[in-house]
């Protein structure tokens, strides 16, 4: 250790220690506190048991929307200023997006399994979302195929800005796809010829809760890949300083 | 601007004439279209036989004929300026990166409209399922016009990196996919004399997305190309 | 001042090339640049050329910052490396009119055949440059770099791939398009140090990313350049 103090190396001092502690332990409670929430939930009518799944596919489908929002935001960012900074919001954006909208697609798919006996539809909401996986899922390979770090980021951001421009289009196009038997389609509001799921007061609260438990997973899985692309590049500017200097 | 378009020219003028030289990309584009066309007629043969089930599939394989020889077409046009390092020559000039885009994109375009012209009838041959109607002419246009404006920029970023043409599927496939959707769609409307209004919605959504990204990429261009 | 780069600094996402260079050059110098493979002479020249983003540090072409007009500053260029830029399926007819009507020259045509005839290339205008040797695709390709008359010549090993007499030859082109009339600043890359010495004002020693050292050519003796050379690498990249 006696070494190291040579070079000063400190812990980073950031003010986001304490924020992200404070996330951390408001997630740990939330989640068994959602659980909870979903169990004593009232059986839907038509849907029965399988439809409490819901709780965490609907937050977990917006939160992949705002995950992918962030990455379209950090390549304008690295656009208009070429800043590493903005590289590792796409990044945090672009991963977080992933495993949210997979999360989203394996909670329709299973809701739908068990409430219309298949495991796909072509639901819209369920389309948009798995085209997005597929779009986001190519970023990724896009990123691996690249060493430069400047290109990668600058490709990155080219992608996300056109992916995410794409994502109404993608959207509105699925409504070209043949509507299955059981169409998966939910609102709050009584919408003439959809099949409609209406939600009594317990179970909106229900709803808000997940939906604080996935938000607050999302923070906290994004403050924290961002603060380790901040800390991979801090730990490499170090690496090339000793080897600058003791050359 | 006059200035700007001369270029556009220029770039869309000089791919032609080598393409008109050899041939190369035209002749791959082509086969591979026909090639393929066989395959899907030689594994579906007893959908071929009837005359409802036909209408249902053919227009869907027709544009999954168009997609990949479409990104076969894109690979070609930009192996060719990365290897004598010409991509480099282009951006040496003192030309606006959109202006460079442009005229790949039309030529592009152009080669594919070319290639599509020819396979269509050819299809509808092989389909024993008439492929003659005028109305097939913007959705072919319009839909051909969306794969090349992302297939170009595409293509320039994919050639550039490890991966090289091996990537350009895997970036083009699931941003096209609603244009796919829409082409595939009106196709199968049209095809089936369904009238004009039914197709209307597909041709506004796929103008919608041939404006938005004809400007996109015009304006990410350079960001795509720098170093 | 033609070409000036003040700590100028290029790295590869944590890997440094150019570590901090300085570089002036009058307009009028001819000016030849060592080095040893990886120093960052290619890299210099592709920031220079516009195609290379620094990392950190200011260039100024002709007195214009590189982030500024961009567009037009690549009017001021003529660049020539090792790739040819030429497109092998076209004539060199058709080769120097695009790259023309990029560069906005005017009078083209009168333009193309004076370069054409500067060059050698006339009698065989109308072939495909596939048909071409290395040495004349390197011929068309000084064409095309001065068919828009820039007062500033970057050049990356432009010998390369070619035998000697070839080489001598293009050297003495280089040299004879570099004064033409106007002198042209000119910085060139190369691995032969002779022959550098032999065509240039001045010569350069890029080593551990950094200019390691400057002479005039006039004050070393031929035989005297590959010993100073070597000395000069090798302390420049044990920094």
């Amino acid at each position: 250790m006696a070494t190291f103090a040579k070079y000063n190396v400190t812990r980073p001092a950031k003010t986001g220690l304490g924020f992200s502690t404070i996330i951390m332990w408001s997630l740990l409670v939330s989640w068994p506190v959602s659980l909870l929430f979903v169990l004593l939930a009232g059986d839907d009518a038509i849907l029965k048991y399988s439809q409490r799944i819901f709780y965490y596919h609907l937050p977990s489908n917006i939160v992949c929307f705002i995950a992918f929002f962030i990455y379209f935001v950090g390549a304008i960012g690295y656009w208009r200023t070429r800043k590493r900074s903005w590289d590792i919001v796409m990044v945090a954006g672009l991963e977080l997006g992933i495993f949210f909208s997979v999360i989203g697609v394996v909670t329709g798919s299973i809701w739908a399994r068990y409430a219309w006996g298949t495991f796909w539809t072509w639901d819209p909401r369920l389309t948009t979302v798995s085209i997005m996986l597929v779009v986001y899922i190519s970023g990724v390979m896009l990123r691996a195929a690249i060493d430069d770090p400047t290109r990668k980021a600058a490709l990155t951001a080219v992608f996300g800005i056109i992916g995410f421009v794409n994502v109404p289009l993608v959207f509105f196009s699925t409504r070209w796809f043949p509507k299955g038997q059981h169409p998966l389609i939910f609102s709050e509001t009584s919408n003439g010829s959809e099949t409609t799921i209406g939600l009594d007061s317990f179970m909106y609260v229900t709803l808000a809760v997940c939906s604080v438990a996935v938000g607050l997973l999302f923070t906290y899985l994004l403050t924290e890949r961002m603060r380790l692309g901040q800390m991979q590049d801090e730990v490499a500017a170090r690496r090339l300083a000793l080897e600058g200097g003791e050359n | 601007m006059p200035g700007y378009l001369r270029k556009v020219w220029a770039v869309y003028a000089k791919d032609v004439r080598a393409e008109l030289r050899t041939k190369d990309i035209f002749s791959a584009m082509f086969v591979f279209s026909l090639l393929a066309t066989l395959v899907f007629a030689f594994a579906l043969p007893a959908k071929l036989l009837d005359p409802k089930e036909v209408g249902g599939i053919a227009p869907g394989l027709l544009w999954v004929a168009y997609t990949f020889s479409g990104v076969l077409g894109l690979n070609r046009s930009f192996i060719v300026e990365k290897d004598k390092g010409s991509l480099e020559g282009l951006l040496l000039a003192p030309a606006d990166r959109g202006a460079i885009y442009l005229g790949k994109m039309l030529s592009n375009l152009t080669f594919m409209l070319l290639v599509e012209t020819l396979i269509t009838p050819i299809f509808g041959v092989l389909f024993n399922y008439s492929t003659f109607n005028v109305w097939l002419i913007p959705v072919v246009l319009l839909g051909t016009l969306g794969f090349a404006e992302i297939g170009t920029i595409f293509a320039a970023m994919a050639i550039n990196t490890r991966a090289r043409e091996v990537l350009l599927p895997v970036l083009f496939f699931p941003i096209m996919l609603p244009v796919i959707i829409a082409a595939a769609n009106a196709t199968t409307a049209v095809l089936a004399n369904r009238p004009f209004d039914e197709v209307l919605g597909q041709l506004e959504f796929m103008a919608v997305f041939d404006v938005i990204f004809l400007v996109l990429p015009i304006l990410l261009f350079e960001l795509a190309v720098e170093e | 001042m033609m070409v000036r780069a003040h700590k100028l600094v290029k790295s590869f996402g944590n890997r440094p090339v150019l570590r901090g260079l300085d570089l002036e050059l009058r307009q009028g110098d001819f000016v030849t640049l060592l080095g040893p493979n990886g120093a960052g002479k290619t890299t210099l020249l592709r920031i220079l050329a516009t195609l290379a983003r620094p990392t950190s540090g200011t260039v100024e072409l002709a007195g214009i910052p590189l982030n500024e007009a961009k567009s037009s500053i690549r009017g001021l260029l003529g660049v020539i490396s090792h790739q040819t830029f030429l497109y092998e399926d076209l004539n060199a007819y058709e080769n120097l009119r695009f790259y023309g009507k990029l560069y906005e020259v005017p009078n083209l045509t009168a333009r193309v055949e004076e370069v054409l005839n500067k060059v050698g290339l006339e009698q065989r205008a109308i072939d495909r440059v596939r048909t071409y040797s290395r040495g004349m695709q390197q011929r068309l390709s000084i064409a095309r770099a001065i068919l828009h008359n820039p007062p500033i010549l970057l050049l990356d090993e432009p010998d390369t791939g070619l035998d000697r007499q070839a080489a001598d030859m293009l050297g003495g082109l280089i040299r004879e398009l570099a004064i033409d009339g106007q002198s042209r600043t000119v910085l060139m890359t190369t691995h032969n140090l002779e022959r550098g010495l032999a065509m240039s004002d001045r010569i350069l020693i890029l080593a551990g990313g950094r200019l390691a050292a400057e002479r005039s050519s006039k004050s070393l003796a031929p035989e005297q350049l590959q010993d100073f050379y070597y000395d000069t690498v090798s302390l420049g990249g044990a920094r």
